[in-house]
């Protein structure tokens, strides 16, 4: 697969960074002259040096050959046009980074026209196969967390009847225990356990130790049960306190206002506050996310969940860490350098959301669409889980799972053929139109679509 | 620095290096050859301690990174160097370690000087492996190695930066260094397989078609006979060496375009492939007119000599038909001219290169102008497109350094070494720098580097080094700042 990436900022060199660990050619599309040396330091990329917006320097970057164009400029603007230069190029998909909310949807305009009365404009009019506008993602996974019922960041697969979901080992029960010897109450398998930075694909005598995080993949009726093995259920958020009004923050109240979530905003920017106070139901005060004495005045700590979404990665993780000394259940910290990650769950804070590596699995999961059904990136992107529908013509037709080798390091989750869900190496062969759910590291990941295509 | 993992992979590369010496045993074999026995040990003692030092390094995986690449590359061919003179010395070809030494770096370095006094007496298999490190090298070890070895990433751009040097003419032609090493690779072996069948079909016998093959691209110079070609005294031979010589100093990339994608027009528009031709064309004309003038050359003889003559001293193969050591002083100092400029940027051809001339001259130009238009802003292009004054810079650099160790190194050998005169310890340095082979006077082409002291063939061999990697990898692990912040 050849993905052509336009402008090298933080989520394009993420985005090809990512994909090259995944075995992909990658261009990328760069203007500035120091950029790509650092690029080239980083990145085994081939590299154009030019303005994205030039249907010359596509050309250069051979857009026509393209399984998907990405387009991280600065500009939505440009990122539209480039999106729209390249599928006249002949791209077979596009991608744009558009943050102006304005331009993520879809338009509507009246028409003059005698069999309708309105015309909807949609990006696709544009050639745009996708739009991803990381501070929508990002509340997206927000509202997700806060309406399950452990609070936790999940995922979904066939169809929407499997659930991955992270848990963080906290009961006693299951400490120091090999998986094999935990009475699960309902099929399950665990994907990956996350301990500290280091992450594995867990085999039936591996242990597991308190502060884990799990991933566990499951039947979606079964998760709740499942999950009190691991963690107390803690319900529903009800009232949340939002540190940062600026765009990030802004959306997520946006989102948790229409679940009907009360909510406060901490904002420091007083012009920022009447904004965005016009605009939501709201209580919005004006001050610093890091002022202890204000967290407290405000009565923060009688919220549900706390979540620390300013601009600067370094200031969430402090307020994050002064929301979880007021004795927050959940906090919540929108952290957006990727180096940073580990270091914020190593202090201790809860769940981290980083817009970037949300936006970066929503561009990777485009990118496959031809190749899986579903894809999720776990444990600070190094794995992947990957949805298979079996190919007419793949190579493991007619073998059981059971006797298949799979690449190392990957293990099979779930094998789902006729309607028949399974968390085990099935002893039927598998036929085409089977799917089965795959956990691998990302570098093996080609050599694991290979199987099943 | 992470020393388990540099001597990990020069553990496996020197485990390569020792299997490629199966094919001159094949060829020792095949002739009967007295040193059958001598490659049998030489692959058991360089696939066994390459093999001994992969072992006890290995460890999960890794890329290497910038610095560990450095000190790979550059250890990477002082040691396989070490190891493959190891045949020489078991077949009894040389008594003298040295000796060896200097044969085999300069076949991987492609540098073709000899200090073989009998060429014709040395068994084949020798021969073969002579040739051969000379093949191996042309690419570049390191290339070979890139290309074979998945799970580089990133490291192999450094790795193959760090061997091919860095430039606006980059190794990147696809999107993966791999595949970009891997099609090179294609080209190359291509073309040699082209040469080699064009050598039989012009009626040479199978062996010296071979040997010259393993010569000719990657512009080495190694033959089967002190008279080098002029041994065969064939026009078609002449004429089918001086064709591959030339291809060979050209950028591969270019072939990459026409074959690959396709297109004839960057092939055209290269100002650098324009330039190399031009030098080619005018100094041929020269040395032609100079022969005919001063020698009594016929027309037909006269450019004859002068155009393979030109053609293997651009390209620093160093074949030699004709003594042109016996030329007249102009001909003979535009020769030491064409050993310093050198053949194209991303090709086999080793010294200064075109390219950087060209963006030298450009940049002289544009000073003279803004002597007079202080405030005129020309940006230098090639092909109508501007050049990074990164690389600029870079370029100047390069030929600043590579005068300046040219003028030390000759001053050094001149000094330990009194059986040279000036003359000659500036042609050998210039010719060993730039990986020609032949120089004039006392090291010129009908006689070799024998007499050289063994002090001098030791700075010679650095000289071959330092040019093969255009200095900066061994000059840059040789500084205290890259050992304290290893």
């Amino acid at each position: 697969m050849y993905i052509v990436i336009a402008g090298a900022g933080v989520l394009g060199s993420y985005i090809a960074q990512t994909m090259t660990e995944e075995g992909y050619g990658v261009a990328i599309i760069e203007q500035s002259e120091a950029q790509k040396v650092t690029i080239a330091r980083k990145l085994d990329v081939k590299i154009i040096q030019g303005g994205a917006v030039s249907p010359s320097t596509l050309e250069e970057a051979e857009v026509k050959r393209a399984d998907v164009v990405v387009a991280t400029t600065n500009s939505d603007e440009a990122n539209i046009f480039i999106c729209f230069l390249a599928k006249q190029m002949g791209a077979k998909r596009t991608v744009a980074r558009v943050r102006s909310q304005e331009y993520s949807g879809y338009v509507i305009m009246p028409t003059d026209a005698p069999t309708t009365t309105r015309r909807v404009f949609r990006p696709k009019n544009l050639g745009i196969d996708l739009i991803v506008n990381p501070e929508i993602v990002a509340a997206d996974e927000i509202r997700r967390i806060l309406s399950s019922l452990y609070v936790t960041p999940m995922d979904e697969f066939a169809e929407g009847n499997i659930h991955l979901t992270e848990f963080k080992v906290t009961k006693e029960g299951v400490f120091g225990k090999p998986i094999k010897e935990i009475a699960f109450p309902k099929p399950c398998s665990i994907a990956a356990i996350k301990r500290g930075e280091e992450a594995i694909i867990p085999g039936d005598s591996d242990t597991l130790n308190q502060g884990d995080r799990i991933y566990l993949i499951a039947s979606k009726d079964h998760m709740d049960e499942l999950g009190a093995l691991f963690a107390q259920p803690t319900g529903k958020a009800h009232s949340a306190v939002i540190i940062g009004g600026g765009r990030i923050g802004f959306s997520i109240a946006q989102k948790l206002e229409e679940m009907n979530v009360q909510v406060k905003i901490i904002e420091q920017d007083e012009r920022q506050c009447w904004a965005i106070s016009q605009k939501l139901k709201a209580v919005v005060v004006q001050g610093e996310g890091s002022d202890y004495e204000l967290l407290k005045e405000e009565r923060v700590e009688s919220a549900d969940a706390f979540i620390a979404a300013t601009d600067h990665a370094e200031l969430n993780i402090l307020s994050g860490l002064l929301g979880k000394r007021l004795g927050i259940k959940h906090v919540l910290t929108v952290v957006d350098k990727p180096e940073y990650i580990p270091v914020a769950e190593a202090v201790g804070i809860d769940i981290v959301i980083s817009p970037l590596q949300l936006s970066a699995g929503k561009i990777a999961r485009q990118a496959r669409l031809a190749e899986v059904a579903s894809v999720s990136r776990l444990a600070s992107e190094k794995m992947e889980i990957n949805e298979y529908v079996v190919g007419e013509n793949a190579p493991i037709i007619g073998k059981p799972l059971k006797k298949t080798d799979l690449p190392n390091g990957s293990k099979l989750l779930t094998y789902i053929s006729d309607n028949n869900i399974r968390f085990h190496q099935g002893d039927n062969p598998v036929k085409a139109g089977d799917h089965v759910i795959i956990v691998c590291p990302i570098s093996t990941i080609s050599d694991t679509d290979r199987l099943f295509y | 620095m992470r020393f388990k993992v540099v001597f990990n992979y020069l553990g496996l590369l020197l485990t390569m290096v020792g299997a490629c010496m199966v094919i001159p045993l094949i060829g020792s074999v095949w002739h009967n050859g007295p040193d059958t026995t001598a490659f049998l040990i030489s692959i058991a003692i360089t696939v066994g301690s390459g093999a001994v030092l992969w072992y006890f390094t290995r460890t999960k995986r890794t890329m290497p990174t910038l610095r560990e690449a450095l000190l790979l590359v550059s250890l990477a061919w002082v040691i396989v160097s070490l190891y493959s003179a190891i045949p020489f010395m078991l077949a009894g070809t040389f008594t003298n370690y040295i000796d060896a030494y200097f044969e085999s770096m300069s076949g991987f370095t492609t540098t073709g000087s000899s200090v073989l006094t009998e060429i014709e007496a040395a068994p084949h298999g020798i021969l073969i492996w002579r040739s051969l490190t000379q093949w191996l090298g042309g690419m570049g070890i390191v290339m070979l190695f890139v290309a074979f070895l998945p799970q580089l990433g990133i490291g192999a751009a450094f790795m193959i930066s760090a061997e091919a040097g860095p430039g606006p003419e980059a190794v990147q032609l696809t999107e993966r260094i791999r595949h970009s090493a891997r099609i090179l690779l294609i080209i190359y072996i291509g073309m040699s397989a082209l040469e080699l069948i064009a050598l039989v079909i012009a009626r040479l016998p199978f062996f010296d078609s071979l040997i010259i093959t393993f010569s000719t691209m990657p512009t080495g110079g190694f033959t089967t006979t002190t008279a080098s070609i002029g041994a065969y005294d064939s026009v078609a031979v002449d004429g089918i060496v001086t064709f591959f010589m030339a291809a060979a100093g050209i950028n591969f990339g270019l072939y990459y375009i026409i074959l690959w994608k396709r297109s004839l027009k960057a092939f055209i528009n290269n100002r650098e492939l324009r330039l190399y031709i031009t030098i080619i064309l005018v100094a041929s004309i020269i040395i032609a007119l100079d022969l005919i003038i001063n020698r009594d050359y016929g027309v037909s003889s006269a450019f004859r000599q002068s155009i393979f003559q030109t053609v293997s001293i651009q390209t620093t193969t160093g074949f030699v038909t004709a003594d042109y050591d016996m030329w007249p002083h102009l001909s003979r100092g535009l020769l030491l001219t064409l050993m310093m400029i050198g053949a194209c940027a991303g090709s086999t051809g080793g010294a200064i290169k075109v390219i950087r001339v060209l963006i030298v001259e450009r940049y002289i130009h544009r000073q003279v102008i803004s002597t007079h238009s202080p405030r005129a802003i020309m940006p230098i292009k090639l092909a109508e497109r501007p050049v990074s004054e990164r690389w600029v810079t870079q370029a100047l650099g390069f030929v600043a350094l590579y005068v300046l160790a040219m003028i030390m190194l000759s001053l050094i050998l001149s000094a330990a070494d009194p059986a040279l005169n000036l003359e000659s310890a500036f042609a050998a340095v210039i010719a060993n720098l730039g990986n020609v082979g032949p120089g004039l006077a006392s090291v010129g082409p009908i006689v070799n580097y024998a007499a050289v002291s063994p002090f001098g063939k030791m700075l010679l061999s650095l000289s071959m080094l330092l040019g093969r990697l255009e200095f900066w990898p061994v000059l840059a692990i040789t500084t205290p700042a890259f050992w304290k912040w290893r």
